[in-house]
């Protein structure tokens, strides 16, 4: 299966597209509203953030963290679950970030088997803090796609693990 | 007056569980009540301990996945005699090869895809609640499945 895959840099072209165009399709049947992908340095780091991260294998592995800055993620929890209440160190922020994640997540692997690449996710794992970051194996493998919205502005890290993808289970 | 419609929501997300019934509701499906069920082991035993007419399961929860869910509520089914009543996944996959798995090999009977919107709901899911509503009317789905001669288990899977 890795055998056949394109090389490196293009596997990671076609997942950032993938990724991009899931962000963006998810927003908007989330929340009906747009998100517009910048060329800016993204949120402040140093603002508190609640991130969803999740991790693909197959024919590429890499990792996905979607971090959502306090008054997005306050956003986002108010309007999907109707209550504007909601704090940001309250339980339904980091689920809302969990669930974000894992519909990007399921997106991404839909869309990468029509460009033919095979992949699994995992389960989202949640982390809160500031200036969160994913240390890849190889500095040249990460790449940030910042955006804004009408909910407030988020950014995604991808971190690419080895060039040779993992083997999915039963596969 | 319309029947209740027991309906069993199992996501390990509160979130999702809470949209899942807000959804349900605002589809106006059925008049459903709710039991929510944060993984599959909780759901299993719920479903063991009390009747459903319906359940919604995620596909994607740690320890028990959706799939085996499915396929250990079929088998307590067939076990005991009961009704097999409509189950659908509620899944963030797209992929059609393991939705169709849990159609064909697992015995669900209907998929929704995250995110999903009320008119999808409404369009997917018509059948499923048709269904929970019969068997609801029926008097529930704890009733042997080769006694209901009235025909409506070979209306619904015959």
């Amino acid at each position: 299966m890795s055998c056949q895959t394109p090389p490196h840099h293009e596997v990671c072209d076609t997942v950032l597209r993938a990724v991009s165009d899931a962000v963006r399709c998810t927003f908007e049947a989330m929340y009906g509203c747009q998100a517009t992908q910048t060329e800016d340095s993204g949120p402040d780091p140093n603002v508190p953030s609640v991130a969803g991260i999740i991790g693909f294998v197959g024919d590429r592995t890499f990792t996905l963290c979607w971090s959502l800055p306090q008054g997005t993620a306050e956003r986002l929890a108010a309007h999907m679950l109707g209550d504007e209440t909601i704090q940001f160190d309250s339980d339904e922020t980091a689920d809302v970030a969990g669930e974000l994640v894992n519909i990007l997540a399921g997106d991404v692997v839909a869309k990468l088997d029509g460009a033919g690449l095979k992949v699994q996710m995992s389960l989202p794992t949640i982390v809160r803090g500031t200036a969160l970051q994913l240390f890849p194996n190889e500095p040249e493998s990460v790449a940030y796609l910042h955006f804004d919205s009408a909910e407030g502005p988020f950014s995604i890290r991808l971190t690419f693990g080895e060039r040779q993808g993992l083997r999915m289970p039963g596969a | 007056m319309s029947v209740k419609v027991r309906a069993l929501v199992v996501d390990d997300s509160a979130v999702m569980r809470k949209m899942v019934m807000r959804s349900l509701t605002q589809a106006e499906l059925a008049d459903f009540e709710f039991t929510e069920a944060a993984d599959g082991a909780d759901a299993l035993q719920k479903f063991q301990e009390q009747p459903f007419e319906i359940a919604f399961i995620d596909w994607n929860m740690p320890n028990m996945t959706g799939y085996e869910l499915v396929c250990a509520i079929r088998k307590w089914e067939s076990e005991h005699g009961y009704q097999p009543i409509p189950l659908v996944m509620v899944t963030s996959e797209k992929t059609m090869g393991k939705m169709q798995q849990a159609l064909d090999e697992g015995g669900a009977d209907a998929y929704i895809a995250k995110p999903f919107t009320v008119e999808e709901l409404q369009s997917k899911l018509r059948k499923c609640a048709a269904r929970a509503r019969e068997l609801a009317e029926a008097g529930g789905a704890r009733q042997p499945a080769q006694a209901s001669s009235g025909g409506l288990f070979k209306r619904l899977f015959g």
